[in-house]
């Protein structure tokens, strides 16, 4: 019997089927302003719309039904899916779009997924603009032996393996993991987004006993699910993106007790196109098979015609015209009934279809979409070219820009890098209607018969505030400096920890350095004003908290002060009158030094305080002793204090600043000893 | 010689101090034999003609004796008498023992407590292959037993565990930190993760407590303003090299440039002529590791001419055997990634004996577990249960015991899964099970024992039930006694 119930069983699962959601929206703006008029989704990737990469490969790869959700330009994406081969119903998998305008993160997609319930059992979670060749069937596999394993296991992400210096490697897609090497399960998560510091809580470590840390992933964002994933979703409203979730399983793990999988992959390809750095380097990999089975002769989508591939990697339809005398160098696509004229040179680039491109071009690094003309002797290296684009002649575009759709530029203009243009201005949302703002034709900046605005990158979206790469074209990942680390990892509580400069310590000087400049500036106004001495002691004490100064550090900075303001009023004053500013100034101001300087150390730091300042400055040194003699009069500081000072023995490589200091202090020294002397005898 | 053993035999035993109050650390016997026997045997058992031993002046004699009369170690050591209770740390020790040394010499550094049959022959050739600064021995196998201590419970035991980082499936050490030592959160040095970008962290795992360090460590850390306040090898030496392995390129052109510049003292040469290594505190640890390599390349012609007159005793020699091939793959060691300046690798065992008994839980462990090894680790041994000893016929040993010289058991006596130490009495229908009985013990008759300790010269009185229990030396425990998880000694009687 037992036998018999097991293969039920089987053919139960197999009765399953391979579900997929597919999110045909970023939400973002990377791509700005090409998605300004149509989706992200459907974008050309090497000629052809990145959805039909990612449909067409969950076909292969045993999908029997796809989920599309869209919420940008849906309609646009409707129409494409009901003209494809998708839409009339005879391919094997089924493809359903979901329209859900409402949505505004991949958490609300999950979310509207889960009320809608069409989910049956674990599935794959993807964006339209991923690029794998990863088995799915066998991804499950793992997934659901993994399953069987660890019941707890929700999710299993999947991960390419990469070297850290890879160009793929890119700031944005950049995870950091510690990975239970036996269980594969996710220890610790870290996105480094902007901050490079690997930081890992040490509690991981104990708990786990042994973990892997990842430094060799890039992050696919291909996911198995399993439908508890979309109910964790909806518990908690606040996760807005798989990040998000992943973070929150770790943080929930001891109560939930959910855990989150990896599947590292290996001679394996999957990766998202994040921003158009990683635009580039994949339709690059393409062009150069890396993809494999994916290529640019691949039938995919619309593309019906015959592609002729030569070397090194030039691909082009039949009937494509180039002049001779073009140099097409390498990794090129060019797409149908385009045409080429003589002297032109492209590398590392792909044209889509009828387009124009003059003599004498020279292009690097370009995508270039349909319908696009660009005139003779233009320069464009590593950018973006939307659709109906004309670049007129001798027109440069720098690296790292978007040209807008049906944007014109030129002529004979050389466009600063980074540039992203549109052809209309951005709409303010919150102008007045009424007042409709005047188009110009032209726009003389980006050329005569130029048609060109610029795209403010935050426009239309203000969801993306949270988001630090918007409209950022990415970066690869560059290992960080080696200096500074260096001296971060003195870490605190080790004192070995020795060498060269600890950071703190300058951290500490800078501090002092505000306060001082602070409290200066709160003396000078206090004079000014007329301020009463009571208040700025309370100003000086919310410093003192503010800049986190010992106090030792203030009773220094007290006399310092009072003796550096009337310092700086009299500075070409002759050395009389500048005594008696001093103390003038420190007669009023009296009631603040007996504040702050009333016991024998107080009184120590004062002196040392004014000795460092006489060192620093010759004019405080000529008057030390008359204002040593003042404060001494004023009973602020007192004959053992001043002793004590007197007699301290010089620092190591100061022995000359030492004497010099107690030099000019013997004549008042002397006297003051005679002066105890004969007060002790009177008093006998 | 290539290489000098230092045993470090000083340790106060903080893991168990209920046991070392009265008795030094190393003395503690773990399979009737002291403990720091087995790292002096294993090192004889290599084939090492000497090594120095650290211990505490009082107990000087004592250990000597029980090495060399008891144990019958005939490998040549130097004793090296630290002050008593003084607390010094494993570095001050270490400094205190440089001059010993001879300067072409590295070092093997074993603590007291490590018992293990591994064969040394393989960390050895680690450390030459790979040209390590530093090796250190790790061992990964896990002890599933998880019996309850005995004596009293303590609570909040700091945890003696160590972070360690190493490179996946090589054997580079990237980070090392008690975990008492650790800060909340570790912070990881981005290039270090770009060379290693699979880097294992495992606080699974026991560091042994046995480190080969080239030379120049040993200077840097007796002359360096760096190790001035270090006291401890594990705590302040170890993680600070181990650091120190990933300089920045810019780093280590300073630290060229500033030995290189300067003009080698002609009062220091005339001073130490026959110096071989530049000793200067000035310089870093670069430095230090840098000069020593530049002269031992300079005197590998010198070292070859003295190896040919045979004057030169080459460690390969000694250990003999397989090690024919350690040699030949020399080439291998200089591979880009591992061409550091400073080089710390890790060997980890992962099948074997190794226990480190530095805990009481480690102590128990090992006495229960050695008679597994003792064929190996004791050589000297006359068979587990000693020729000597009287057993009546009624009486059941375990397979698994030990006991020594002229312990004595009586009729119906059951001693299982133990430790009996020597002249011992063991009276009719007596149970021992899972203790540790030390030398001159006495066990009534009736008397149960499980799961305890009872030290030197204790007497157990008859139909006595001790379970989870230490019973200091010398003392007596009552007829009829029972009890649980109690350290019984002086200081609790007069308490009674």
């Amino acid at each position: 019997m037992a036998p018999k119930g097991k293969s039920k069983n089987d053919d139960l699962k197999q009765e399953e089927i391979l579900q997929a959601v597919v999110i045909a929206d970023s939400f973002n703006v990377r791509f700005a302003p090409a998605t300004d008029k149509k989706p992200r989704a459907l974008l050309p990737l090497v000629n052809v719309p990145m959805l039909d990469y990612t449909l067409d490969y969950l076909a292969s790869e045993g999908v029997q039904e796809t989920l599309v959700f869209c919420c940008h330009h849906a309609d646009q994406i409707r129409a494409h899916l009901r003209d494809s081969k998708w839409g009339d119903g005879k391919s094997s998998m089924s493809v359903k779009t979901i329209l859900s305008e409402g949505c505004r993160s991949v958490g609300d997609v999950l979310r509207e997924v889960d009320s809608r319930s069409m989910i049956r059992s674990d599935f794959f979670l993807l964006s339209c603009d991923t690029i794998s060749s990863v088995n799915l069937k066998a991804l499950m596999k793992d997934h659901k032996e993994g399953r069987d394993k660890i019941k707890s296991c929700v999710m299993t992400a999947t991960y390419m393996k990469t070297s850290p210096l890879d160009r793929m490697r890119c700031v944005e897609d950049n995870v950091f993991l510690a990975v239970d090497p036996t269980t594969q399960r996710i220890c610790y998560y870290q996105t480094q987004s902007l901050d490079t510091r690997v930081k890992v809580p040490v509690e991981v470590f104990v708990t786990y006993g042994d973990v892997l840390l990842h430094q060799d992933l890039l992050d696919s964002q291909l996911y198995v699910c399993s439908p508890s994933v979309l109910h964790l979703f909806t518990d908690n409203f606040d996760y807005c993106s798989v990040e998000d979730f992943i973070k929150g399983i770790l943080i929930n793990e001891e109560i939930l007790g959910n855990t989150i999988h990896v599947n590292v992959l290996r001679n394996k390809y999957c990766a998202r196109i994040t921003n158009p750095y990683m635009y580039g380097i994949i339709s690059q990999d393409i062009i150069r098979c890396r993809t494999q089975p994916i290529n640019p002769c691949l039938k995919i989508g619309h593309r019906t015609e015959t592609i002729s591939c030569r070397r090194p990697n030039i691909y082009q339809s039949a009937d494509v015209t180039i002049a001779s005398g073009v140099n097409l160098k390498q990794n090129v696509v060019i797409g149908k009934g385009t045409t080429i004229q003589g002297q032109t040179e492209i590398s590392d680039s792909v044209i889509g279809h009828n387009c124009r491109i003059g003599a004498k071009v020279t292009m690097e690094g370009c995508y270039v979409w349909d319908n696009v003309t660009i005139e003779d002797g233009c320069e464009l290296r590593n950018s973006i070219i939307c659709g109906n684009v004309t670049v007129y002649a001798k027109t440069t575009v720098q690296p790292r820009s978007i040209l807008g759709w049906d944007v014109k530029v030129g002529p004979d203009v050389t466009l600063e890098a980074n540039l992203r243009l549109q052809d209309a201005p951005c709409k303010d949302e919150f102008a007045d209607e009424s007042e409709e703002e005047v188009i110009p034709e032209v726009t003389p900046e980006y050329g005569t018969k130029s048609r060109a605005f610029a795209c403010s990158q935050d426009a239309g979206s203000d969801d993306d505030e949270s988001d630090p790469f918007s409209g950022d074209w990415g970066d690869p990942l560059v290992p960080k400096d080696r200096g500074d680390i260096e001296d971060d990892d003195s870490a605190p509580g080790s004192d070995l920890e020795d060498d060269e400069d600890s950071g703190e310590e300058i951290e500490e000087d800078d501090d002092f350095g505000m306060f001082y400049s602070e409290f200066l500036d709160t003396l000078k106004r206090a004079k000014e004003e007329h301020i009463k001495t009571e208040n700025v002691i309370l100003e000086v004490n919310s410093l003192k908290h503010a800049y986190n100064i010992a106090i030792g550090d203030v009773h220094q900075a007290v006399i310092k002060v009072l003796v550096d303001v009337p310092l700086k009023e009299n500075a070409n004053a002759p050395d009389k009158a500048l005594l008696a500013a001093v103390l003038r100034h420190l007669e009023t101001y009296k009631e603040l030094l007996t504040h702050y300087i009333n016991k024998m150390e107080p009184q120590i730091d004062c002196l040392n305080s004014l000795e460092d300042f006489a060192l620093e400055n010759e004019r405080v040194l000529s008057i030390l002793p008359k204002v040593v003699h003042y404060l001494y009069n004023a009973d602020i500081v007192e004959e053992p204090a001043i002793m004590q000072w007197y007699r301290t023995p010089p620092v190591e490589d100061e022995e000359e600043e030492h004497a010099k200091v107690r030099r000019q202090m013997k004549a008042f020294v002397t006297w003051l000893q005679e002066a105890e002397e004969e007060s002790e005898e009177e008093s006998d | 010689m290539e290489l000098i053993p230092v045993v470090m035999a000083a340790g106060e035993g903080s893991g168990m101090s209920q046991l070392t109050s009265q008795c030094p650390k190393a003395l503690l016997t773990v399979g009737n034999c002291p403990m720091v026997y087995y790292p002096v045997s294993m090192l004889e058992r290599h084939g090492f003609p000497e090594a120095i031993v650290v211990v505490p002046k009082m107990y000087e004699d004592e250990i000597r004796t029980a090495l060399t009369d008891t144990c019958g170690v005939k490998m040549r050591l130097d004793f090296v008498s630290v002050p008593d209770l003084d607390e010094w740390g494993t570095a001050q020790m270490l400094r205190h023992v440089r001059s010993k040394i001879p300067e072409s010499s590295d070092l093997l550094v074993v603590g007291c407590d490590l018992i293990t049959d591994i064969n040394l022959n393989h960390v050895l050739h680690m450390f030459r292959k790979k040209r390590a600064s530093l090796v250190m021995l790790l061992s990964a196998i896990k002890d599933n037993v998880e019996l309850p201590l005995p004596g009293a419970k303590v609570k909040g035991q700091s945890s003696r565990k160590d972070v360690i980082g190493m490179s996946e499936g090589l054997d580079r050490v990237l980070l090392v930190k008690t975990l008492a030592d650790a800060n909340k959160e570790e912070v990881f040095d981005p290039a270090v993760l770009t060379r290693y970008p699979r880097m294992r962290v495992r606080t699974s795992m026991t560091d042994c407590h046995l480190y080969l360090m080239k030379r120049w460590v040993l200077d840097y850390l007796a002359v360096h303003k760096d190790c001035e306040k270090m006291t401890s090898l594990k705590h302040d030496l170890l993680p600070h090299i181990v650091k120190k392995q990933f300089p920045s390129e810019a780093r280590l052109q300073k630290s060229r440039a500033a030995w290189q510049k300067k003009p080698t003292d002609d009062d220091d040469e005339l001073e130490r002529p026959k110096r071989l290594l530049p000793v200067n505190k000035d310089n870093d640890i670069y430095a230090f590791a840098e000069l020593y390599a530049a002269c031992k390349v300079n005197s590998s012609d010198a070292n070859l001419a003295l190896a040919l007159s045979g004057c030169h005793h080459r460690l390969d020699c000694v250990t003999g055997g397989s090690d024919a091939d350690i040699l030949d793959d020399e080439e291998d060691m200089l591979s880009p990634p591992d061409n550091d300046v400073i080089r710390c690798f890790a060997y980890v065992m992962d099948s074997g004996f190794c226990v480190r008994t530095n805990t009481l839980r480690a102590f128990c462990e090992a006495n229960r577990q050695v008679s597994k090894v003792f064929s190996v680790l004791v050589p000297s041994n006359k068979g587990l249960v000693h020729p000597s000893v009287k057993l009546k016929k009624s009486s059941q040993v375990g397979p698994d015991c030990i006991v020594g010289e002229g312990t004595s058991l009586g009729e119906k006596v059951s001693v299982k899964k133990s430790v009996v130490g020597r002249n011992c009495v063991i009276q009719d229908k007596a149970k021992v099970v899972n203790s540790i009985i030390m030398d001159q013990v006495e066990i009534g008759q009736s008397s149960v024992v499980m799961n305890s300790i009872i030290c030197t010269g204790a007497l157990v009185a008859e139909m006595c039930e001790l379970k989870d229990c230490i019973v200091a030396p010398s003392m007596s425990v009552h007829p009829l006694s029972k009890s649980n998880n109690e350290v019984i000694s002086d200081v609790d009687r007069i308490m009674e």
